[in-house]
């Protein structure tokens, strides 16, 4: 089993050729000029597709977006996170403008309030007129945008669910309010929060007593993690901070690996194929998009069943595999898997030849196939 | 040109915006076949510039592309590391043949001998052909592509100046090979290699003890990094280390900061303009190209010589910054500093008004320089009268 999970199976995808970043003059009326964006749609996005993706709202684009894109490219083709939409705002030579918050009470005021409203009122809501975007939106920001991004929590519908902290400079009174707002937040939140040993000193004493006090929150709504990177600078950090805040978002997003396997999986009481049914259904609640099964997952569950003999556990995973890919080889296989271990072996063998014409997997090929059947029909 | 290159023809697909990706198609004699490339050159690139560009080389360039295309933009963004180009090679379903190596040397042969020679005699020469390189080239693997990337290193002048080995599947006794190598290294040569605590149990521990033997490597061409991620698995390590990775190849090319200023300029024996051409030179030798110093490091220079009181530094880098750049008045503005600090107030009101006709840059506040004129020449006409 754990070669199986652990075997470096290369998904080829040559359509690759769409994955080009889009750039677009955004006309504001809140702003009352024009805003470069850019944005980078999943590889092989396509908008007749009904699936949503998570949409990532990066600050400060001029910098941040590239090594965002990279990242989430990157993580989402090993199945870590989803594949996402990711909008990047260029703010270079608008930045302390955008970023204006008022030096007595300390909120967004003048400029800083209209880009306020430009990003909840305008910004998203053409993103998502254009494109299959879901509700679960994350914001990322560095430096004076890290702090920024904060002020959307104290809506009360915060506009996003996940807040992705950068060495933040912080607004006075920012400690004292997040404590108060995070501690009674009644969705599920998550923030991440990173400084560096080398982080400019005034930030880095700042944010290391933010999260002093943010880690005394008890609210089991409230997922946060920090970082303090050493050997790392105010820069530096963001390269080692962006997977780091990915995984945590996703934590519970991710495929099956050998752990939950043996802790979870082989021992849940109703079956392996329930546990799969669960662990989706916590996905779809918790994230409020569809995970499409991968599978990763199908085999982990294949063989837990096979190990402990439950056929009925089997026979609904070959059900779900038809349901989720009738055009892949991965339907015939699991169908075919349970009528042989259920002894069924004619069934099985034309299961197994009915999927020599469709399409490879990542996991099962034409060979897979034909080995099973020679081996079944000796 | 197209005959030096009879053996590859080259077809563009799509070449959009400056600063997208390019994809292209070369083919390749020694392989037979056509093979896909993802090709990023810096932002605003000029072929007719004179700039030259270090060349990253990324294998397995399917996935690992894209993270490196965003941690270099990032990195170049704020000018830690020099503009590059880097090129993805698409391996897809070839891996397994341009992996292939034998069992006990861990060396390519057949299929991997045949993507060896791709790489070495006909894909480098394509880039370097086609685009303005310098001679500084960085090879990125992940898994079993690790393991072939350190067999470059095996010539007597490696391909690579830099390798990048992510959780490398070292395959047969490569790793100890490769440490008495790297004995021996006469070239510089930059060497990282990372693990993480999740990953593949037996490449964990291979790595472990690759790295255990690298640590007694002594040999000043060698400048060996390792680290281990807590947390990450094979596959989630990949992009932080990337990070890392450039971070410390690029090391010294970064602007001045605060712990060079203080643990090497600072302590410098000899005159600071010594230390920044010194600086520069090492650049150049070690990347194959040209750094220009920027007014900030010679301000943060001359920040450390009044800290030393060293008067002479201040002079040598006034005269450093002039030749550097005349048409600039920050070398005839430090000479200026110079000349009144030694007492010579006239000749320094000279070179203030100098400096004031020459072109004025950002940080040296015009207004400053000239009520600081107008003090001296006070000063000039009372000592004048004095007379």
């Amino acid at each position: 089993m754990k070669k199986i999970i652990y075997s470096f199976i290369l998904i080829v995808s040559l359509q690759f050729l769409n994955a080009q970043v889009i750039y677009e003059p955004f006309e504001s009326s809140k702003l009352g000029e024009t805003r470069e964006i850019k944005i980078q749609l999943p590889r092989n996005y396509d908008p007749e597709d009904k699936f949503e993706y998570p949409l990532i709202i990066v600050l400060d684009g001029d910098y941040l977006f590239e090594p965002m894109i990279g990242n989430v490219d990157y993580q989402s083709y090993w199945g870590e996170m989803p594949k996402c939409v990711v909008v990047g705002i260029n703010q270079s030579s608008s930045r302390e403008d955008d970023f204006f918050y008022d030096k007595e009470i300390y909120f967004p005021a003048h400029n800083g309030a209209l880009f306020f409203e430009f990003l909840g009122k305008e910004l998203i809501p053409y993103i998502e007129s254009m494109y299959n975007v879901s509700e679960f939106r994350i914001v990322v920001g560095h430096d004076l945008s890290a702090n920024f991004l904060n002020f959307y929590l104290f809506k009360t519908l915060p506009l996003f669910r996940a807040y992705v902290s950068f060495s933040p400079e912080l607004a006075p009174e920012m400690q004292n309010r997040l404590h108060e707002r995070l501690s009674d937040v009644t969705t599920d939140m998550f923030y991440y929060l990173a400084t560096a040993e080398n982080d400019v000193k005034k930030l880095h004493n700042s944010i290391s007593e933010l999260n002093t006090s943010l880690s005394t929150i008890d609210n089991p709504l409230f997922h946060y993690r920090y970082d303090n990177f050493e050997d790392t600078n105010h820069y530096s950090l963001v390269g080692l901070g962006i997977p780091k805040a990915m995984n945590q978002i996703f934590e519970l997003y991710k495929p099956i690996n050998i752990n939950e396997y043996k802790e979870k999986v082989l021992i849940y009481p109703e079956g392996p194929y329930k546990y799969l049914e669960k662990k989706y259904k916590d996905i779809e609640g918790f994230y409020g998009f569809k995970k499409k099964v991968v599978e990763n997952d199908l085999r982990a569950i294949a063989s837990a069943s096979k190990k402990i003999g439950d056929m009925e556990s089997l026979r609904e995973l070959s059900k779900l595999a038809k349901k989720e890919y009738p055009n892949s080889m991965i339907s015939a296989y699991y169908q075919g898997l349970y009528h042989e271990y259920n002894g069924n072996i004619k069934k099985a063998i034309n299961y197994y030849q009915s999927g020599l014409l469709l399409d490879e997997s990542d996991y099962i090929e034409k060979d897979d196939l034909l080995d099973k059947i020679y081996e079944l029909k000796e | 040109m197209k005959k030096a290159l009879f053996f590859l023809y080259a077809l563009l697909f799509s070449c959009t915006v400056i600063a997208q990706i390019t994809y292209k198609k070369i083919e390749s004699k020694k392989l037979n076949t056509t093979r896909q490339l993802k090709i990023k050159l810096p932002k605003n690139y000029d072929p007719e510039s004179n700039l030259k560009h270090p060349v990253i080389v990324v294998f397995d360039g399917d996935y690992l592309f894209e993270p490196v295309v965003g941690q270099v933009a990032f990195q170049t963004y704020f000018d830690e590391i020099p503009k590059s180009i880097i090129v993805g090679i698409v391996q897809s379903k070839d891996r397994n043949y341009d992996t292939f190596c034998d069992e006990v040397s861990g060396l390519p042969i057949e299929t991997g001998a045949r993507f060896y020679e791709f790489i070495a005699q006909e894909l480098i020469p394509y880039i370097d052909n086609n685009y303005n390189t310098s001679k500084f080239r960085v090879a990125i693997g992940h898994n079993t592509m690790g393991n072939f990337i350190n067999s470059f290193l095996f010539k007597a002048e490696p391909l690579f100046q830099a390798y990048i080995n992510l959780s490398p599947d070292f395959k047969g006794n490569l790793n100890t090979n490769l440490v008495s190598r790297l004995e021996w290294l006469k070239n510089d040569v930059f060497y990282y290699l990372a693990t993480c605590d999740k990953d593949i149990k037996y490449i964990n521990e291979i790595v472990h003890e690759t790295n255990a033997q690298l640590n007694t490597v002594n040999n000043k061409s060698l400048t060996y990094y390792f680290d281990e991620f807590k947390g990450d698995n094979h596959y989630t390590m990949v992009t932080g280390a990337l990070s890392n990775a450039f971070d410390k190849i690029f090391e010294i090319y970064k602007p001045l900061d605060e712990k060079e200023l203080k643990e090497k300029v600072l302590t410098y024996e000899g005159t600071l303009d010594v230390y920044m051409v010194k600086r520069q030179k090492r650049i150049e030798d070690l990347f194959g190209i040209y750094k220009p110093i920027t007014e900030e490091e010679f301000e943060k220079v001359v920040n450390i010589a009044e800290q030393r009181e060293d008067l002479e530094s201040l002079q040598q880098i006034g005269k450093l910054a002039s030749k550097l750049d005349p048409e600039s008045s920050l070398g005839t503005y430090y000479l200026a500093l110079y000349a009144e600090k030694i007492g010579k107030t006239k000749k320094a009101v000279k070179l203030y008004e100098l400096a004031l006709e020459l072109d004025m840059k950002s940080f040296i506040d015009r207004e400053m320089i000239l009520s600081r004129v107008e003090s001296l020449k006070y000063v000039a006409e009372d000592y004048q009268e004095e007379d």
